[in-house]
């Protein structure tokens, strides 16, 4: 009888720690759900269904309303966290991709204050600059990239982009 | 296919691949025998493809939709070839941006593209549009390529296989997807901006697999966009684009796999583009005997030289570039061109002389307009004239001039299979033995040539240096 109690009390000690596992795991899962990196990864997953499955296969407006929900979860990610690089990088990658350049240019502009050692940034917004014919603006961002850039390399591309935009200009 | 391999991942991938390769194939029995090729008085036994690469749908300045449009219509339809094969960067993955900075894939640029190879009736049967970096810069999965290419959306693959056969003879075609699996952006920073390039063991496996399926075909040539090894700082090759060739670049892994695959079964070619410089060459890293190593360059982003034609002449191989809008294209198919890629190259220099008594002189001409007059001549310049040979130019300058160094050409008749574009001659003299070059001359819409280095058994030669042996006998 001892033992009967005693089995049924651990049967029930181990339902409860369950429950109370689960419970606090869900507990877990919703509060990493609403970080930045949860509305990031969400944006993502809109971002890259409109892009590499609706727009190649021919269905531009599927994509737009894609896209529209991306930049909503990408801004949530950056309400929560304003210094997150990865949700201002993708938000960027939206707008462009969108042709608002204008919009992309803000977000480039945005992580060259958070990432100034990161030449593509400076790159990126130069050719979202050029794509609305601000030629200045585009020549004046690559010159601040060569003032970054230590590698002679990088500085002889930044030279071809530069002299292709004088030709612009 | 679609793996993110790095580089000592990559290593044991690629060594693992190379050690079951050896291991499990039973017995070694090759794909094919480049050295097969024949010079012979047999005119049947030719067939040719057109090959062009880079075309860059998309950059700013480069007339890429404006030259695919003309060499899928119009260079087409006056080759008539086997087949076609376009080694990558279908687009530019820029959009028609001012800097040219790959910032893509852009939907703009695949549909044009699209448009314009599906417009002009292009099938999978006959074209055959293998993915660049360029097509792959942004696309992990190339998700664009496979939707708005033609092999693309026929096969759902990014490499394939072909044979063409005919009553003498099977030749086998692969082409192999040389981009990387990262699908990474294009970047700003060396060595490899971005563009991180091999062969993984899935894509190792297949193109194993096809050269072992086709190990009966007479010949396989191999296409892919990439180099297999990165070139050594070569100033030679320095182009005015100093941008294309300062991020020029090659496999990051798979390429030593990829080389022992072509060292066992034998193919005669690798021929790639990405570089937008036209080079015969000769790859022999790791290997006995070697490939040719053919890089084609740009149809947008060159002057000239935008396309190549290739034609198998009894198993022997020509290939000369040509330039957009410029007609009549020529090419020598017999003799073949002892120099293809390197001094006596072993696949054509060597090849088995079964004319007889006959000297054999054929070209292949493609015009819009009729074709007037093919006329060939043959010529040598000894090695042991010292200064003579210096000056040597200047004399042929004045040679060139001569119209008694030609001797006509004629077509072959319409029953032929090669009718309208092959043309022939018998050179009726004895050939005195050495090194010759044959130019052959047609006038159509304008005035073209192709000039080949060939070899006959040696004899004594012209004491003087310099003989011209025509079918009319008017030396000198």
């Amino acid at each position: 009888m001892v033992r009967r109690v005693l089995v049924f009390g651990c049967a029930l000690s181990v339902f409860f720690a369950s429950f109370i596992c689960i419970a606090q795991g869900q507990a877990l899962s919703q509060e990493i759900a609403q970080d930045e990196v949860f509305y990031n990864e969400q944006g993502l997953s809109f971002f890259n269904q409109g892009y590499y499955t609706s727009l190649p296969q021919g269905r531009p407006q599927e994509a737009q309303q894609l896209f529209e929900q991306a930049i909503a979860a990408f801004k949530q990610s950056i309400a929560i966290n304003e210094t997150y690089a990865d949700a201002h990088r993708n938000l960027a990658r939206v707008y462009y991709v969108q042709k608002r350049f204008a919009d992309a240019a803000q977000e480039y502009e945005r992580l060259i204050e958070l990432m100034p050692e990161d030449i593509d940034m400076y790159v990126k917004l130069a050719t979202a600059h050029a794509n609305q014919e601000k030629y200045p603006e585009a020549i004046d961002v690559l010159e601040r990239a060569k003032e970054v850039a230590d590698d002679e390399r990088v500085v002889s591309l930044l030279n071809e982009f530069l002299q292709r935009l004088q030709q612009n200009d | 296919m679609f793996w993110t391999i790095r580089s000592k991942e990559s290593m044991a991938v690629c060594a693992a691949f190379i050690f079951m390769f050896f291991v499990c194939i039973p017995c070694p029995v090759h794909a094919s025998d480049p050295y097969c090729a024949s010079y012979s008085t047999d005119n049947e036994k030719i067939f040719w493809f057109i090959q062009t690469s880079d075309v860059h749908i998309g950059a700013k300045g480069f007339p890429g939709s404006e030259n695919l449009e003309w060499f899928v219509s119009e260079a087409k339809n006056v080759i008539n070839p086997s087949f076609i094969v376009v080694t990558g960067d279908l687009t530019d993955c820029t959009n028609w941006n001012d800097l040219g900075y790959p910032d893509g894939p852009h939907i703009e640029e695949w549909q044009e593209y699209w448009d314009i190879v599906n417009g002009n009736g292009m099938t999978a049967d006959f074209f055959y549009d293998l993915p660049g970096n360029h097509d792959h810069f942004g696309d992990q999965i190339f998700a664009y390529y496979l939707d708005n290419s033609i092999q693309g959306r026929a096969t759902g693959q990014t490499q394939f296989s072909w044979t063409r056969t005919f009553d003498f003879g099977t030749y086998h075609f692969l082409g192999i997807n040389t981009c990387g699996n990262d699908g990474a952006d294009f970047s700003m920073f060396p060595p490899t901006y971005g563009d991180n390039a091999g062969l993984d063991t899935l894509e190792l496996e297949f193109i194993q697999n096809n050269l072992e399926a086709n190990k009966d075909a007479d010949l396989t040539m191999i296409f892919g966009h990439h180099l297999i090894c990165k070139r050594e700082t070569d100033w030679s090759y320095v182009t005015g684009d100093a941008l294309e060739e300062m991020t020029m670049t090659a496999l990051i892994y798979g390429g030593e796999a990829f080389t022992a695959l072509m060292e066992y079964y034998h193919p005669l070619m690798y021929s790639y583009g990405h570089s937008h410089v036209y080079r015969e060459e000769f790859f022999v890293k790791d290997m006995s005997e070697g490939v040719i190593y053919l890089n084609v360059a740009s149809l947008s982003k060159n002057d000239d030289k935008n396309y190549n034609i290739i034609a198998i002449d009894n198993n022997g191989i020509s290939t000369t570039p040509h330039t957009v809008g410029v007609w009549p294209a020529v090419i020598i198919t017999a003799p073949l061109d002892k120099n293809l890629g390197m001094e006596q190259d072993p696949y054509t220099a060597d090849a088995e002389d079964l004319t007889g008594d006959s000297t054999p002189v054929r070209a292949l001409v493609f015009d819009t307009n009729p074709v007037t007059r093919v006329d060939y001549r043959m010529y040598k310049i000894t090695e042991d004239v010292g200064d003579i040979v210096g000056t040597g130019v200047n004399i042929i300058g004045g040679l060139v001039e001569s119209e008694d160094m030609w001797c006509p050409m004629t077509q072959v008749a319409p029953t032929h299979p090669s009718y309208p574009y092959l043309w022939e001659a018998d050179c009726p003299n004895p050939l005195e033995g050495g090194d010759y070059t044959v130019e052959v001359r047609a006038m159509g819409s304008t005035t073209q040539r192709d000039a080949v280095p060939t070899a006959f058994p040696e004899d004594p030669v012209d004491d003087e240096g310099i003989c011209f042996i025509t079918a009319a006998g008017n030396g000198r």
